[in-house]
């Protein structure tokens, strides 16, 4: 068991949750509640990554994070740290990769809010803010813990990309999924098999926690 | 005082004009689709018009020549929706604290409760409540924010017949400890009519008349008006000037008008409220039945709430129907059958002219 | 939602733990280099060394761009002089081993092992070849090796329709382990592997591969150690007992 990849996985998977919990609010809430024009493109571009082969995501991942590029190379003078195959990196990498996990079960959430209910609150005197805080996030938990739990899952079981942009650096990049991988090559299958378990547990727990959450939650609002 | 008058040549266009007192509930009609509901919103600040002027108690919430639009939280409105809107992840203790200025004053949200008769339901969820008593915390969470004006939109759609007339009722004897000025949005006439000390009727996002309930039911300005508020027994005549007297030609008929009206030599529209035509007694003639006379046949009959509806085919005219209200004890001790030719009465008090 | 933000600020205070020599080795030192390592870590226990395997290409376009190695171990020298062409190394190159290549077969695929191919040749010619696997000659110098093998004796054309190409020299060796396979060219290292030797025979090829490492710019003295290290006595014993060839 490579303990270290299993460490890093988690911390990938929840330092991108992290990351993705108030972009994808924001991207979400923006999304749901205003009209402009070109608004079809931004929602496609940001599901784009879900369509995407991991490799063409990786390639241009590679490219954009290489240090002779504008963020790479932004990146390297303003920390002296190299971006492609680093820790930082691969956090960047899976916040993008991950993106449409977490903005659309949210858009779909915020989008089934009734608006009534919106217009409700401030004619109650609620302010925009406190509306967000006390009707519509409510509303929208469910699928905002859809949103994160999907997005953990996948950043814990990405392989792709991972491999692109991160290479297989133990420490630092070897993901477990990765270990998985090498373990494989490395003809040590007990290991492998032990990885794979601990991922396939790690995933049918934090599912069904949330279905186990979202229909007591539904139960409960009979939404 | 509120005093709304609204103009706006976009769409939804709107062209209203109206005021409400204090205390006074008024209910605005008209089909659906009439800009009822966007006179509310306005109203609430959800909706933005051209111009115009919003005015309570002669302070602005919205008024187009000085720039002033108000947002919906500085306005103090008490709003109920159609479908009540209530926050379904809140108890209905909740639902209503949450509007309340002072969401710490336990008194008040019990207070309210029991206003509308919900003691005992505070920790309900909305989803476990009936439409009726939805509908009850909606008004308890409008009135919470102790408003300065209190809409109602269409708040009795949302339930059935049984449960509307107990509401009703309810209304009524809620509204009356009321201070503020209620408008009552609504495609029901009698719903208003029971309801309203006062109706506008609003057709195309324009208002077209004001006044008391019979007023408007009994005495429209206008046909369009009379057609809104579907009026029965809608006739066209022509006013003529016989020596002294005034009197309404219509299908070859001659009606006395009473001299009050001044439409001379004038082709008119013209209309009698069905309670308000008189039955002949056929075992009884009595005085006064010899006013303006209309003979006829009985085409149809029909009962309901102690009302009795007679459709009278009027004779020597083609296709005139009269319709006639009576009690439904008349028609039983007159033993009026369909197909029986009886003579009614068109009183010349109860005859009103409108310009055609 | 609180039990996840600590368990996340926990996983931020625990660094992992610091890795001092990042090494980049090619997949034919797979198994060699675990046991070489252990010792070296055994000698300076203070230094700590991380391996990643993949082919010598990969990790050369992986050098190139930026990925932060210490130590470059390729199973070519065509690698090497590409990374210093466009001045990715400093220091020396050490040739510290040579490989070979092999041909493998599966237990019971049976396909006749010698060293000018004749075996390959025969199930060729009576149909009986099935697939036929050599890593990637476009990044993987093994696969380069076979390729070269098999156009020396006349067969790169004829064993077209068999090929299947792995990514690296590990994954020629998963694949000749499938029951689709009829052979495959490995590292002659990996022959000799007791859990390999169990599933297969091998047999050693002419063919030569220098083995050399280097540091890579970002490296320091600890990483200078390591490669001195890779030709000392100790690590030449661990070298040959691999089945790698090693000069004195």
């Amino acid at each position: 068991m490579d303990w270290q990849a299993l460490e890093i996985s988690l911390k990938l998977a929840l330092l991108t949750c992290a990351s993705l919990l108030p972009i994808g609010l924001l991207l979400s809430y923006i999304l749901s509640r205003t009209q402009f024009i070109g608004r079809g493109l931004c929602e496609a571009i940001i599901t784009l990554p879900l369509v995407l082969p991991p490799t063409v995501l990786g390639f241009f991942l590679l490219v954009s994070l290489d240090q002779d590029s504008f963020i790479g190379g932004a990146f390297v003078s303003l920390t002296g740290e190299n971006l492609a195959f680093s820790f930082t990196g691969l956090w960047l990498a899976s916040i993008i990769y991950s993106l449409p996990f977490a903005v659309q079960p949210m858009l779909r959430s915020f989008e089934q809010i009734a608006p009534e209910l919106r217009e409700m609150a401030w004619c109650s005197g609620l302010s925009k803010w406190k509306t967000f805080f006390k009707i519509e996030l409510p509303l929208a938990w469910p699928g905002i813990i859809t949103a994160m739990v999907l997005t953990f899952s996948h950043t814990l079981g990405e392989f792709g990309v991972v491999l692109m942009i991160g290479g297989n650096i133990a420490g630092e990049t070897r993901t477990l999924s990765i270990a998985i991988y090498d373990s494989v090559l490395a003809f040590e299958h007990e290991q492998a098999q032990m990885m794979s378990l601990t991922l396939l547990a790690i995933a049918l727990v934090t599912i069904s926690i949330v279905y186990t959450f979202n229909r007591r939650q539904r139960h409960l609002m009979r939404l | 005082m509120l005093e709304v008058s609204l103009l706006d040549e976009r769409q939804p266009a709107l062209s209203v004009e109206f005021n409400c007192a204090s205390g006074e509930l008024l209910a605005l009609v008209g089909p659906s689709g009439a800009g009822k509901s966007t006179v509310l919103r306005c109203i609430a600040g959800l909706h933005k018009p051209e111009r115009g002027h919003i005015r309570i108690n002669q302070s602005d919430w919205f008024n187009s020549d000085d720039k002033i639009n108000r947002i919906p939280q500085q306005r103090r409105v008490g709003f109920v929706f159609q479908n009540y809107a209530l926050f379904p992840h809140l108890t209905v203790a909740e639902n209503i604290k949450l509007a309340q200025s002072n969401t710490q004053e336990d008194k008040l949200t019990a207070s309210l409760l029991s206003k509308v008769r919900l003691t005992g339901l505070e920790k309900r969820y909305p989803h476990q409540l009936s439409g009726g008593q939805q509908q009850r915390v909606a008004i308890a969470r409008a009135l919470a924010r102790n408003p300065d004006v209190l809409l109602l939109d269409e708040p009795f759609s949302a339930v059935d017949k049984v449960t509307r007339r107990k509401l009703y009722l309810e209304l009524n004897s809620l509204r009356h400890d009321l201070a503020m000025p209620i408008v009552l949005v609504t495609h029901d006439l009698d719903e208003a009519a029971m309801l309203a000390d006062t109706m506008v009727v609003i057709y195309r996002g324009k208002t077209l008349q004001q006044g008391t309930p019979s007023q408007l039911l009994h005495q429209p300005d206008t046909v369009s008006v009379a057609k809104l508020v579907d009026v029965r027994n809608l006739f066209k005549g022509k006013v003529v000037k016989e020596g002294k007297e005034l009197q309404l030609h219509w299908e070859n008929k001659q009606l006395t008008l009473s001299d009050r009206i001044d439409y001379h030599q004038q082709t008119v529209n013209w209309t009698i409220s069905p309670s308000k035509v008189i039955l002949h007694q056929r075992v009884r003639p009595s005085r006064g039945e010899q006013e303006n006379p209309v003979s006829g046949q009985i085409v149809e009959l029909m009962t309901l709430r102690g009302i009795t509806t007679v459709l009278l085919s009027v004779n020597d005219a083609k296709n005139v129907i009269i319709q006639m209200d009576v009690s439904e004890h008349v028609a039983i001790r007159n033993d009026l059958k369909k197909g029986d030719a009886i003579t009614v009465s068109l009183i010349a008090d109860s005859i009103h002219l409108m310009p055609s | 939602m609180r039990l996840m933000l600590l368990f996340l600020l926990q996983s931020i205070l625990i660094p992992a733990y610091a890795s001092d020599i990042k090494l980049a080795a090619a997949t034919n030192l797979r198994f060699v280099l675990p046991e070489l390592v252990g010792q070296f870590e055994q000698h300076y226990p203070q230094h700590k060394v991380n391996t990643s395997f993949a082919a010598s290409g990969t990790l050369t376009s992986q050098i190139q761009h930026g990925a932060p190695f210490d130590v470059f171990l390729s199973a070519s020298p065509e690698y090497i002089i590409r990374l210093q062409q466009t001045g990715f190394i400093k220091g020396n190159i050490v040739n510290f081993c040579r490989a070979q290549l092999a041909l493998f077969s599966r237990n019971g695929s049976g396909i006749i092992l010698t060293k000018n191919l004749s075996g390959l040749k025969t199930a060729l010619d009576n149909n009986s070849l099935n697939k036929l696997v050599i890593a990637n000659p476009n990044h993987a110098p093994y696969g380069q090796l076979a390729k070269k093998e098999l156009e020396l004796h006349g067969l790169w054309d004829d064993v077209q329709p068999h090929l299947l190409i792995a990514e690296s020299a590990s994954q020629a060796l998963q694949f000749s382990l499938s029951p689709q396979t009829s052979a495959g060219f490995i590292p002659y290292s990996y022959v000799l592997q007791d859990k390999i030797a169990k599933r297969g025979n091998g047999i050693k090829l002419n063919s030569i591969l220098q083995q050399q490492a280097v540091m890579i710019k970002g490296g320091d003295s600890t990483a200078s150690l390591f490669l001195v290290f890779l030709e000392s006595e100790q690590a030449k014993v661990i070298f040959l007992k691999h089945g790698f060839e090693v000069v004195n």
